[in-house]
Formats: structure tokens, C-alpha cells, sequence
């Protein structure tokens, strides 16, 4: 009884030795990635101001308004938030992009 | 074993008469949020249910292997006889978002790519080797737009021929609005609101706020609307700019979700005060919060709808989408729109896209004509009374068995009337968020104090909640200020008549409206029947109905978790097909589902 618990234990330690080593090694591989993968491209793209969301800029029309109506406004430069969505052929269904 | 698109295609057997005419598609949805698979054979609906039904844990992303194997039996079919499956989205454009947020992001985001990267390399650009994998599949696999999905999920099972159709969720792979028209079999989502700005994230980033789990607990947020007043609209209108054409954006100042785990951002929160804590009591800021959200949100919705009906002069509606569950919003859309008819996909979450996906691919990319409409939800497994009968003798539960479907009504119901909690187990599961009289808790809703009695046995939700009302068709103008005859999805909330609210406090919601059912005896004649003999004891031919689970956990499926959930709650009684169990007639199997109980 007292060896069983003794080895469950060690192998419950080992388990979880096991897990943690697993785990910091997973997020020091995801850091160089994210480091290397996305610093990369994104510290160039930044400098030249490459937008990678739509309409990430703040609006002038983005102050309190007592109607919603009101927030039509004629002065901001984008005319619609819209996109267009291009039409799919067959074909494009059957790939994941 | 050989797939039979090995041998010969579908669209080649069908033009050979010497084969029977019939295409399978499987549609598939997961790894996000509510996996879920469906099967149409010719164009028509045959069985669909979620995963977490089978797994039991709620919400179950995971890749919907049960879900799958009942829709096959439910065909009496093996995946050899599948001739497409249709995934519900395009996986690789919604990596390229997730990336591209990154990029915006850097370096401001790396707990959120240490969080998703590893779930996206193992496995969600790996679908189709985890399909071939999973389900020994060797066919044709196609990927149609999530959007597109949750919009083919509604006009392809709706009864219109041409509608306008509105998707709005918190975000497929770019798009979190879509909006076009749909003719016949032919589906054209014109435009559509790309990521980060979503309403859907809107909703999800004030239920966040208010301490209620995002993609669960937003209808909690909109429970809790009535209950304060829209002062903060004006502030809550500084997160949102949207053009007369109901084009919006977001202002990203207000919100970190593209970037950090928690979704309001440092200025939000300057704006709407501090986080609540799940556990801190709702005070009148929070309830004012949540209306002034929910203003927010219908008029926005109003906003879109009214330049879609603009454009399009067509009085027809489909919707889907998670903000397609906003019930109280959809209620008022023919008061706030030109729109005459709407319908919504009974299961509008991510779960109802595997529905979509495999309509789409028969009309629309095999081309095929309609021949489908969704009249009810009962799409999931039914089981037989032998093996009901089974499994209660197989676990000594006492039980008694109804003479007939006449004595089951009228015993059920004076149950009911003697304000007794019931579980209704009978027929196919539901598909979709809603129970809809196959697994669902009936009550009194005359008893003012069945409210407290459901949530002190069964539910244990916050009292703000309210419970839902399940009435017959025929009488749903007596009882309700409602435009149409039938809604038999419980998809839309109404006001009950200022006359009947006080005979209904248990369905009655703090403003006066209730997210009714309809029932009409061909929908479901049991569950008919048991209310309109409660209308011969009480006069009143309502009830009230929610889903049948224990807090925290899916609807039930089988007869085993119907019995489970009996114990563990304080159901008085489970009817269940011809059968009847009294939960006190077997005290050997009692226990206590809230020591378990989650969320």
C-alpha cells in the first residue's frame, strides 16, 4: 500500500514535471515565433503605415450625438463603411480561402 | 471500404434513371464556439443536432463526431454514402484575420496568439485531414463562407422566395455583418462589415463588462434590460458611428478584443465604470448599462434594415447569426421596419451554419431547386418507448404508464395546475438554443410565485430572468399584441396584453412582454394537447416552458439525462413518452445538480 502510494506519487510528480516543461517550452517557442514571425513584418509595416484592419482610424463624428441620424455625418471622408464582397465561383468552394 | 465518389459522381447518377435519384450532404460546423452537424438528403432537412447534446458540455467546439454518427443513423446511411460535405466557413481566410490582427497588434497581443496558435496549427487549418481522418471520407469537401452559411441557414429553410438577408455575429473569417437578397435558389450577399468592427463584439464586450460570460450569457444582458433605462445611450453612441446606409464602424478606443483576453478596453471602462465580478450583486447602473446596450443595439439594427429595405424595396426578411437571437430586437422589426415577414433560422448561432452550409451546397452550387421549408425544430434523436421502457426497468426506477395520449394530457396537466414542476421528454430534440416541447420544464404560469418555485427547484437563475410562455396558435391574439398567427420558434418577444399580465406573472416580463411559443396541434399534438387540457382546469391556455437541463449544462438528449436531471433538480415529475416517474417515488437516486452547477 505505502510503496503504491509512493510510486503513484512519483508518477503523479513526473506528470505534471512533464506538463509544466511541455508548457514553458510551448510558450518560449510561440515568443521567437511571435518574435520572429510577426515582429518582423510588423515593425516595417507599422513604419510605413500599413493598415492591416479596416477603418482602424478614429472618426470626427465619433462625439456624442442626441440622434442617431445625427451620426450621418457629411464631413467624414468615408462615404460608407461597406465592403463590396466579390462574387464566388464554384470552384472558389472548394478551397479554404 | 471503397467511397462511393469513387465510382461514380452524384451529379452522373443522377442522370442515370436506372439509379435512385439522391444526394447527401453532411454539413459541418466547429472548432469555435457550438459544433454541430446536419444532413439533407435532396434538399431536405433530415436531422441536425448540436455536439454538446452528446458530449454534455455546453457549448462543445470540438469536431462533432457524435453529432455526426446520429445524423448518419438517422438516414440509416454510412459515411460511404455521403456525396459532399459542406464545412461551414473558409478557415485560411479567417487565419489570415487572425494574423493580420496581430500584425495591427504587435506586440500588444501576444497572450492572445500564445492562446489561439497552437488550436489553429493542430487543428483548424487542418480541417479536411481531420475530416478524412475522423470520418474515413474521401470526397469532395466544400467550404462555404460562414456568413454565407448563416445566411443560406435561413433563406434556404424559410417559406419566401425572395427576401432581404441580414447576418450579424461577432465575426466569421472577415465579415461580421452581410447583407443582400436571396431569389429562389440563388443566394448574392452583396456587402458586408468587416472585423473588428461588429456589433455582435459590441454586445459581447458590454456583456463582458457586466460580468456575464461572453458567446453564452448575452440574452442574460438582455433580460436585464427592462429592468433600467437608457441614460447612457448618448455614451454608449460614442462606441459606434454608423452612416445612413447602415454601414458602421466600431471605435476601436473603446474596445481591446482585436488584441488582449478581455474585451473592454481601459477607456471603456473610464466611460462604464469598473468590470462587475460575477458574483457582485446587479445594481440599477448595470441594469441601465444593459438598456441603454440594448437601445443601442435596435437602433442600429432599425438603421440597417431601413436602408436594406430602402435599396431593395423587398418586404421580406431572413435573418441569422448570433444577434439573431436578440429576441427583443426582433420583435420590434416590423413596428421599426417596412419589413412585412421576417424569418430566423431557429438555430442562428454557429451551430445552425452546418445547416447552412449544406443547403447552400444542394441549391446553390448543385443548382437544385428548393423543395425544403423549416416548419419545426425537432431535428435531433427521438428514442422508442422499448427502449424508454428498458431503461427504467434496467435501473429499478418505479414509474407508471399512461391508458392513452388522453390520460397523458389531462394527468400532465393537473399536475401542472397543482403548480407540480414537469419534464417533458417525448419526440426528436430540438436543434437550435430553444426547447420547444420535446425537452422542455412545464409550469403554472397563473402561480405568482412559480417563478420563485422554478428557479428555487430547477434553474436557480437571477430573478431578473424571466420564464417564457408556450400558448395554442389559435389564441395567441387574446393573449398577445403580436403581428402574425404563428411563431413557433420562440425567436421574438411581444407584449401580452395589458389585461392577461396579471393573470401571467410568471411569464410576464418587467416591461410586460414575453418570448412566446406558439403550438398548433399538427406542430406537436402532445404538448398541444397537455395545454389545452390545462385551459379546461384553468381557462388559460398558456404555460410556461423552458429548456430541460441543469444549470450550467446542455439540454437534455437521451432518457438517461432526462432522469439524471429529474434527481438532481427539483422536477417533480418527468413525463417521458407513455410514461410517468414521480422524483419522490425514487429517493435511491436523488442528488444535489447544484453542487456541480457551473455558470
Amino acid at each position: 500500500m505505502l510503496v503504491n502510494s509512493f510510486l503513484n506519487g512519483i508518477k503523479k510528480g513526473f506528470q505534471l514535471f512533464g506538463s509544466t516543461i511541455t508548457e514553458t517550452i510551448t510558450i518560449i517557442l510561440l515568443f521567437v515565433t511571435y518574435i520572429i514571425g510577426v515582429g518582423i513584418i510588423a515593425l516595417p509595416a507599422k513604419l510605413t503605415k500599413k493598415e492591416f484592419l479596416p477603418f482602424m482610424k478614429a472618426d470626427s463624428s465619433n462625439q456624442s450625438q442626441d440622434k442617431l441620424s445625427d451620426k450621418v455625418v457629411e464631413k467624414n471622408k468615408v462615404q460608407t463603411y461597406w465592403i463590396i464582397r466579390k462574387e464566388s465561383s464554384k470552384e472558389d468552394f472548394e478551397r479554404m480561402f | 471500404m471503397k467511397n462511393k465518389q469513387d465510382t461514380m459522381t452524384a451529379e452522373a447518377k443522377e442522370n442515370n434513371p436506372m439509379q435512385k435519384k439522391r444526394i447527401i450532404i453532411l454539413g459541418i460546423s466547429c472548432f469555435y464556439h457550438d459544433a454541430a452537424a446536419a444532413i439533407v438528403v435532396n434538399g431536405k432537412l433530415i436531422a441536425a443536432a448540436e455536439e454538446e447534446r452528446f458530449s454534455r458540455k455546453k457549448h462543445d467546439a470540438s469536431f462533432p463526431k457524435q453529432a455526426i454518427s446520429f445524423c448518419l443513423k438517422q438516414c440509416n446511411i454510412s459515411i460511404n454514402e455521403i456525396d459532399y460535405i459542406a464545412f461551414y466557413d473558409k478557415p485560411l481566410l479567417k487565419f489570415e484575420r487572425l494574423l493580420s490582427s496581430h500584425l495591427f497588434a504587435f506586440p500588444k497581443s501576444f497572450g492572445q496568439f500564445a492562446r489561439a496558435i497552437p488550436s489553429w496549427m493542430n487543428k483548424k487549418i487542418r480541417i479536411p485531414k481531420i475530416i478524412k481522418k475522423e470520418l474515413k471520407y474521401k470526397g469532395k469537401i466544400f467550404f462555404i463562407d460562414h456568413h454565407l452559411s448563416h445566411a443560406a441557414s435561413s433563406f434556404l429553410a424559410s417559406p419566401f422566395k425572395k427576401a432581404v438577408l441580414l447576418t450579424l455575429d461577432g465575426v466569421g473569417e472577415w465579415a461580421t455583418t452581410s447583407a443582400g437578397v436571396g431569389e429562389e435558389n440563388k443566394i448574392t450577399l452583396q456587402k458586408e462589415i468587416h472585423f473588428p468592427h461588429s456589433l455582435g463584439l459590441l454586445y459581447s464586450t458590454a456583456t463582458a463588462h457586466l460580468g456575464f460570460s461572453v458567446n453564452n450569457s448575452e440574452y442574460k444582458v438582455m433580460g436585464l434590460a427592462p429592468y433600467g433605462k437608457p441614460v447612457y445611450l448618448d455614451k454608449f453612441r460614442k462606441l459606434i458611428t454608423v452612416k445612413e446606409d447602415g454601414s458602421y464602424k466600431l471605435n476601436m478606443e473603446y474596445f481591446s478584443f482585436h488584441y488582449a483576453l478581455h474585451m473592454p478596453s481601459e477607456k471603456y471602462i473610464e466611460e462604464f465604470g469598473p468590470i462587475r465580478k460575477p458574483n457582485d450583486p446587479v445594481t440599477e447602473h448595470h441594469q441601465n448599462l444593459a438598456s441603454s446596450l440594448q437601445a443601442l443595439y435596435e437602433e442600429v439594427l432599425f438603421t440597417i434594415l431601413n436602408a436594406l429595405y430602402k435599396e431593395t424595396k423587398i418586404t421580406n426578411l431572413c435573418m441569422a447569426g448570433g444577434c439573431a437571437l436578440n429576441s427583443v430586437g426582433n420583435g420590434k422589426i416590423t413596428n421599426h421596419t417596412p419589413f412585412k415577414k421576417v424569418f430566423i433560422q431557429p438555430a442562428a448561432s454557429d451551430a445552425g451554419g452546418s445547416i447552412g452550409a449544406a443547403l447552400y451546397t444542394y441549391n446553390c452550387i448543385l443548382e437544385k431547386k428548393r423543395t425544403f421549408i423549416q416548419e419545426d425544430a425537432y431535428l435531433g434523436p427521438s428514442f422508442l418507448t422499448a427502449e424508454i421502457k428498458l431503461f427504467l426497468d434496467d435501473n429499478n426506477i418505479i414509474y407508471k404508464i399512461f391508458k392513452n395520449e388522453k390520460d397523458l394530457a389531462d394527468t400532465t396537466a393537473k399536475l401542472i395546475a397543482k403548480n407540480n414542476v414537469i419534464g417533458l421528454f417525448q419526440g426528436r430534440m430540438e436543434m437550435g438554443p430553444r426547447a420547444l416541447g420535446n425537452r422542455s420544464i412545464l409550469s403554472n404560469p397563473t402561480n405568482p410565485k412559480m417563478q420563485e418555485i422554478l428557479n428555487e427547484k430547477v434553474k436557480h437563475r437571477e430573478k431578473f430572468r424571466p420564464f417564457a410562455p408556450v400558448i395554442t396558435a389559435e389564441d395567441v391574439h387574446k393573449y398577445f399584441d403580436i403581428d402574425k398567427d404563428e411563431e413557433p420558434f420562440m425567436l421574438f418577444v411581444y407584449p401580452i396584453k395589458k389585461e392577461k399580465r396579471k393573470l401571467l406573472p410568471t411569464v410576464t416580463h418587467v416591461d410586460g412582454s414575453g418570448r412566446l411559443q406558439t403550438i398548433t396541434k399538427k406542430q406537436n399534438v402532445r404538448y398541444y394537447s397537455i395545454i389545452k387540457s390545462f385551459e379546461k382546469i384553468t381557462k388559460v391556455p398558456v404555460l410556461v416552458n423552458t429548456s430541460f437541463n441543469i444549470r450550467g449544462e446542455p439540454i437534455v438528449c437521451t432518457p438517461q439525462d432526462a432522469y439524471r436531471c429529474m434527481m438532481g433538480t427539483g422536477i417533480d415529475y418527468l413525463v417521458i413518452d407513455k410514461f410517468i416517474i414521480a422524483r419522490k417515488d425514487n429517493p435511491k437516486d436523488m442528488w444535489d445538480s447544484e453542487s456541480l452547477a457551473t455558470d
